[in-house]
């Protein structure tokens, strides 16, 4: 599966990362970190034009947090999703270090979470619930050759290459 | 070239062609026993019943890089013949996790996150030859040493030994009471020894050292930590970020002994006594060297290949001998920051490294795009990030704001290199944001990473010098 922003169609409207909260039972109350963040570029550090943006794990290809954990928590699924099992995570932050869209966090005991492209809903034939409740059809989830088919101008996963 | 006579034998038996000798090998795929006989003079070989064109690899060393080039190797290539020269009888550990199995954290298992050696050897179909030290590395004629003169020939041969813990020379250092903390057996030594430690001394306030230090402060084990230098990681921290480091360290209950270099260590019997640079004296129950590490390559003659800290290689880990092959922390390789080559040892560039050398051999299409120095490390509840060489020319940048900071060095407009202090979220971006800099400096910096370091509230100045706009 690709996951991919279109930049054109966001509008930072945040719908996206309620739906991620409440899928993830996520409680910034009690200081969990939400998987995805919403913003918006003033010109000035956008490139001269004002950018909207949805940000979480891209699930990249060769993604390097896989091999950047010491104890193996990060592995890719049957679908191509960067998933984990943090049973065994000390906590190093040796994944965040390797992310370069800041998608890991830290519990308050010290393991990792991060957004797992909501993999169990894909398995059961479900989108994932941020690209779900998208109103603009910004966020997209799709498999590789559906996605080149559709493949945004102003493709997040283009324009952050690393 | 390799040739395979016949399937008829329980065993395999190869032979090779040397130019004005030939060699046999015979060859047990289940057990560490290697015969190969020599037969000179010009030799024609004919009568093969079967021939099969088959090729051998030789891996020194097995751990994160051994194993990630012999995995490689096995997927690109279901019937080469690997053997893994490893000096002991272990699955490859990581160093990174012996902290975090003498504090506890860990169980012993956990040290080997690639599995059981048996689990390894029944996957990869490699032959581990455990116990089996390379002695010298005949790199032109692609021969390993073993002990006893044995010699082995292979097509194609990957260092990939690692580096082992230094420690200083004292004279008369005592038997006991002597610690060092990088490979799974000094971790399982360490945590042996300190049921009943009161006080122990660290030597080193680096990476590893820090680590050690903070398991012991969990012990209630009295800790001195020592280093030559004046500050707090002082290979890759800015002063004025040391100086908070080490400020937070001594209200946690450490003694800190900075610019105070290590010089002597007597032992009464009961307790050891560590005299220092500066005149100080301490005594502790037990001293853990943590003063650095080098490359594990005397095997290697240094007129054939060429060294630097390392091995030196190229993108695709070649070293400069054809079919020599390094990854891990025994080679040295680019740096797209510098352009240079750089010694960056790290569990991901051995996993990456180790890749590429496999596939490289292979022939699959593979390149390790070089990575730049980078550390970060999380210990008693502080996150410290250090990218790039912090002891470059430039002016001094400082931030502060939203619970965390941020220390870098501006050359020519650009950051250049920068520590972080408790904020590990945006380390990856920023580490990235360097890379990306350096490999495509026409390219603007990415929004998403803009976007990111606005929200944690860097100023936009900043965020425009580590993408270079400051230039």
């Amino acid at each position: 599966m690709i996951f991919d922003l279109d930049m054109d169609k966001c509008v930072a409207c945040g719908a996206c990362a309620i739906a991620c909260m409440d899928q993830n039972d996520t409680a910034p109350e009690k200081g969990e970190v939400p998987f995805r963040r919403v913003g918006t570029l003033e010109p000035s550090l956008g490139g001269g034009k004002f950018s909207w943006l949805s940000i979480s794990c891209m699930h990249c290809m060769d993604a390097p947090c896989i091999p950047a954990c010491p104890v193996c928590c990060l592995s890719k699924d049957e679908n191509g999703l960067t998933v984990y099992d943090n049973t065994l995570c000390i906590g190093c932050r040796s994944c965040a270090m390797a992310c370069p869209y800041g998608a890991p966090t830290y519990r308050a005991d010290g393991r990792m979470e991060k957004c797992s492209g909501c993999a169990e809903r894909i398995k059961y034939g479900y989108e994932p619930a941020c690209v779900r409740v998208c109103p603009t059809g910004a966020l997209l989830c799709l498999p590789e050759d559906e996605y080149e088919r559709v493949k945004p101008a102003a493709s997040l996963r283009d324009a952050s290459a690393v | 070239m390799q040739y395979r006579f016949s399937n008829s034998f329980k065993y395999g038996i190869y032979a090779q062609n040397i130019p004005h000798t030939f060699a046999v090998n015979i060859y047990f795929r289940d057990s560490t026993c290697i015969y190969t006989i020599y037969v000179l003079g010009l030799f024609k070989h004919t009568n093969t019943t079967e021939v099969v064109d088959i090729k051998s690899a030789a891996v020194i060393g097995f751990g994160c890089a051994g194993f990630s080039a012999a995995r490689a190797l096995r997927q690109a290539e279901p019937e080469r013949v690997i053997d893994i020269y490893s000096d002991t009888a272990e699955a490859p550990y990581n160093p990174m996790l012996t902290t975090y199995y003498v504090s506890g954290k860990i169980d012993e298992s956990t040290m080997f996150p690639l599995g059981d050696l048996e689990t390894i050897k029944k996957e990869l179909r490699v032959n581990i030859l455990c116990g089996t030290p390379v002695k010298r590395l005949r790199a032109r004629e692609r021969v390993l040493e073993l002990d006893g003169g044995r010699g082995r020939q292979y097509d194609d041969i990957i260092i990939a030994t690692g580096a082992g813990a230094v420690i200083p020379p004292i004279k008369n250092l005592p038997e006991r009471g002597i610690y060092t903390m990088r490979t799974a057996s000094d971790a399982r030594r360490l945590e042996r020894a300190l049921n009943g430690v009161k006080s122990a001394v660290v030597v080193g306030a680096q990476m590893v050292g820090i680590k050690v230090v903070e398991l012991l402060v969990k012990r209630g084990i009295r800790t001195v930590l020592c280093d030559m230098e004046r500050q707090m990681f002082p290979a890759s921290a800015y002063e004025r970020t040391a100086a908070v480091i080490a400020g937070r360290l001594e209200r946690a209950g450490v003694e800190l002994r900075l610019g105070a270099a290590i010089t002597g260590v007597s032992d009464s019997g009961k307790v050891l006594s560590a005299s220092f640079s500066d005149g100080s004296e301490t005594s502790a129950d037990l001293i853990v060297f943590c003063s650095g590490i080098r490359p594990n390559i005397a095997f290697v003659d240094r007129e054939e290949i060429d060294v630097g800290v390392g091995i030196k290689t190229d993108l695709h880990m070649r070293a400069s001998v054809p079919h020599i092959y390094a990854a891990g922390d025994c080679c040295e390789t680019y740096s797209p920051l510098t352009g240079k080559n750089a010694y960056i040892g790290l569990w991901a560039n051995s996993a990456m490294q180790g890749r590429v050398a496999g596939n490289t051999i292979a022939g699959v299409q593979d390149e390790y795009h070089g990575n730049l120095i980078h550390n970060i490390t999380h210990y008693m509840d502080t996150d410290f990030i250090s990218v790039g060489d912090v002891r470059s020319e430039g002016e001094r940048v400082f931030w502060q704001g939203h619970g965390w900071q941020l220390e870098a060095t501006v050359s020519d407009g650009k950051i250049a290199a920068l520590n972080i202090l408790d904020n590990a979220g945006v380390s990856g971006p920023v580490k990235n944001a360097l890379l990306h800099r350096a490999a495509h400096p026409e390219q603007p910096m990415s929004v998403h990473a803009r976007l990111l370091l606005s929200s944690a509230g860097v100023p936009d100045a900043i965020i425009k010098k580590l993408g270079g706009e400051g230039a």
